[in-house]
């Protein structure tokens, strides 16, 4: 238990070494003179110590309000909206984590990662900065009203992303995710009430996630991608390798070209698939608890109810659609351009 | 009180004790921690948060007995942001209000 003023300084000097030091330079001066002003008024070093709090907790404090990790809190690096990325390092990775703000990005042929923001409260409520090769936009924590859903949410992030950029992390509590002319090799997008569309965008991987929104991918070209709703509709097209869908109480979409396995799982709700017809056969596997079925491919039109499992060619598409209550439809069709 | 909703009234308070005057660091700390009890400690690092943002600054008034005190100053843009704050939480005390007293909103 620290109870004098020299142990007291010391343990907090240690604690704040790591910070930048004229950040920190001005704090211990701020304790120092509340020792003084203290013991000036007839407390004893014991009393403000205890007064204070443990340097623990307002060392936790500060980490709280400010980024912690980085000797040279809270000076921001040069990115600011408006202008250009100031790091040496090309960007490579960006990754988002946003309440309130809806954010946009676009692939183009710049240089650098540029950034735009529709309002004038940026440095209130945001921070921006790069970490070697990553470039990293925060929503500072909410404060207590704003997480009782009382916060402006008309905030928008409008970012054009250079090729350099491979990985995207993306996580947005309240506000729409909008990707656009982008081509990347891993995607990693959440939101909890908004929505997530996409338009002519190309990955390796793909992992889209949303709770209480929608999912709308149009013109994806992704190796594997897997995108589900909780309370929402999916609805992806495009091509790929291996493409995953579910939802819990949503409809679930897919006209694409895929080349190894389409999985769609619904528990509330309809699916519907349009796939490019395979040449080199399909294993199909639809079920439903409470819904019809109902399939056409390899020119043969099947109807059924509960269950409807069968093959042709060599199997080299794996169809899976499995859904509680609703109905499966699936269409297989010579090409995919001008289809729904 | 619950820790989370000291927090996000603290800066409603420190801000509020600005507009009747300028106050120095250790009279603004001692009013606040004594009240609320609440670690001293942290005040000071919400102040300094403030102070980065603008919503405060601070001088120094050199004084005969003792160290020169740095008195706090409510900003015009800490102003705006104070009155934003106040508005939020007179929304949510009235909502609280709402829903806490018997006989209020009824429920179709």
């Amino acid at each position: 238990m620290i109870n004098t003023y020299k142990e007291y300084m010391q343990e907090l000097r240690r604690a704040l070494a790591d910070f930048d030091p004229d950040f920190s330079a001005e704090l211990l001066e701020d304790f120092e003179t509340h020792f003084t002003e203290g013991i000036e008024s007839g407390m004893t070093e014991e009393q403000i110590c205890r007064e204070l709090g443990s340097v623990e907790s307002v060392i936790a404090e500060l980490k709280d309000d400010f980024r912690a990790s980085s000797p040279d809190i809270p000076k921001v690096t040069g990115i600011r909206p408006g202008s250009s990325s100031a790091s040496q390092q090309p960007v490579t990775q960006i990754r988002i984590r946003l309440f309130t703000a809806s954010v946009s990005l676009q692939g183009g042929n710049v240089p650098d990662v540029l950034c735009d923001y529709n309002r004038d409260d940026f440095s209130e409520k945001f921070e921006m900065y790069t970490e070697g090769n990553t470039l990293v936009l925060r929503e500072k924590p909410l404060s207590l009203f704003r997480r009782l859903g009382i916060a402006r949410t008309d905030g928008r992030f409008s970012f054009t992303v250079p090729s350099s950029v491979n990985d995207l992390d993306i996580s947005d509590t309240n506000g729409k995710i909008h990707l656009e002319n982008l081509s990347v090799s891993s995607a990693c997008v959440n939101t909890v009430n908004s929505k997530i569309s996409a338009e002519h965008f190309s990955a390796g991987t793909c992992d889209f996630h949303c709770v209480n929104g929608r999912i709308h991918l149009e013109d994806s070209k992704v190796q594997t991608l897997k995108a589900s709703s909780v309370n929402g509709p999916v609805y992806v097209s495009g091509t790929c390798e291996v493409l995953e869908l579910h939802s819990t109480n949503g409809s679930l979409q897919a006209s694409a070209d895929v080349k190894k396995e389409i999985s769609l799982s619904a528990v509330n709700g309809s699916a519907s698939v349009h796939y490019k017809k395979a040449p080199g056969g399909a294993e199909i596997d639809l079920s439903s608890n409470c819904g019809n079925i109902s399939a056409f491919f390899n020119d043969t039109h099947l109807n059924s109810r509960k269950n409807l499992r069968t093959a042709y060619g060599d199997r080299e598409l794996n169809i899976t659609v499995h859904t509680q209550n609703g109905s499966i439809r699936l269409q297989e069709v010579a090409n995919l351009s001008g289809q729904e | 009180m619950n820790p989370q909703l000291k927090k996000g009234v603290l800066e409603l308070c420190v801000l509020s004790q600005l507009t009747d005057g300028d106050k120095y660091g250790y009279e603004l700390t001692e009013l606040i921690s004594r009240e609320m009890s609440l670690a001293a400690g942290t005040l000071y690092m919400i102040l300094k948060r403030l102070k980065e943002e603008q919503y405060v600054e601070t001088y120094l008034v050199e004084s005969d007995s003792g160290p020169a005190r740095k008195y706090y100053h409510l900003t015009e843009k800490g102003y705006g942001y104070l009155s934003e704050k106040q508005k939020e939480w007179q929304t949510f005390t009235e909502m609280v209000e709402r829903l806490t007293h018997k006989g209020g909103y009824s429920h179709d």
